[in-house]
């Protein structure tokens, strides 16, 4: 029963790491504006971290192993799981308006915590130069995602609840 | 349960304001004048970082002020022929190693120091550092 249970796990874990996946190459084209935001809050809240975060941190792998290993494809190992963080903690107040205010707040800040890996590697100057060139564009991030959250958390969710998807 | 919400907006707008506040100040300034120019720095390694920008300067010493603002940084001492460059982005062209900056123009040697090196619309300067 428990193998049955693991296998389970996994696979769930696998389609999931699937539809992230999906999600962010199908708005690939426009900078910024992305899924992954909203069903990290989503998957979080309805399945929990045991699978959001193995999920999310294999979406990074894959994305690493796609796009090649670098800057970007590294923060992605801590970005993620900084938002499964705060869904977590916010879990019990979390509603529409709560997501698509984490989820905002989350983008304006991507760049400041996408900066430590280069602040690690090349220091101060040259993550706070790469974190103020990026600015308009985190400005984009959570504009987009306070829209995305504010349309799509309330329809995810209920879709989540009618599949009786559970673990 | 409203004033919730409304604080979550103004922390929202105050954060968004205060990103393009820090932007703003940031920016990259575009460089005015009527010469498109290039300054390039060629290191020990032979690895090369390009500045582009413009300028209105009449010479070279001048140009290499405005690049300035794109991180272009160097510092020069005058001499018989003219005022030449020892440091340029903190690195220094040590006489005991034998070291020195050279300009070249257009891929030519340079013949003058910076502060009589004409600037002209085009042109690339290219300050390499070498050792005789």
């Amino acid at each position: 029963m428990e193998v049955r249970s693991g296998i389970r796990k996994i696979v769930f874990i696998a389609v999931i790491t699937a539809v992230l996946e999906t999600a962010k190459f199908s708005l690939n084209a426009i900078a910024n504006v992305e899924l992954i935001s909203l069903l990290t809050i989503v998957l979080t809240l309805y399945f929990g971290w045991k699978i959001s975060l193995p999920s999310l941190l294999l979406f990074a792998g894959i994305e690493s192993i796609w796009w090649g290993v670098s800057i970007w494809t590294v923060t992605y190992f801590y970005v993620w799981p900084v938002l499964i963080l705060l869904t977590w903690l916010l879990r019990k107040q979390m509603n529409r308006f709560t997501a698509a205010c984490l989820s905002s707040f989350y983008g304006l800040a991507f760049g400041l915590l996408c900066s430590l890996t280069t602040f690690v590697i090349a220091g101060f100057s040259a993550a706070f130069a790469w974190w103020t060139a990026g600015i308009p564009y985190d400005l984009i991030h959570g504009i987009s995602n306070f829209l995305i959250a504010w349309f799509l958390f309330d329809p995810l969710m209920n879709m989540f609840e009618k599949l009786h998807l559970k673990i | 349960m409203k004033n919730r919400k409304n604080i979550w907006l103004l922390a929202l707008a105050l954060t968004a304001c205060v990103l393009f506040g820090i932007w703003f100040v940031n920016r990259p300034k575009p460089m005015s004048g009527a010469k498109a120019i290039v300054i390039e720095v060629q290191d020990p390694e032979g690895s090369v970082k390009s500045y582009s920008g413009r300028t209105d300067a009449e010479y070279l010493s001048g140009a290499m002020d405005d690049f300035s603002a794109a991180g272009f940084q160097y510092e020069a001492v005058s001499g018989e022929y003219g005022a030449y460059v020892t440091t340029i982005n903190g690195l220094k062209a040590e006489e005991t190693d034998s070291a020195y900056w050279a300009i070249y123009v257009n891929g030519e040697y340079g013949m003058y120091g910076i502060d009589q090196q004409p600037v002209t619309d085009g042109d690339t300067y290219r300050f390499a550092y070498e050792t005789y």
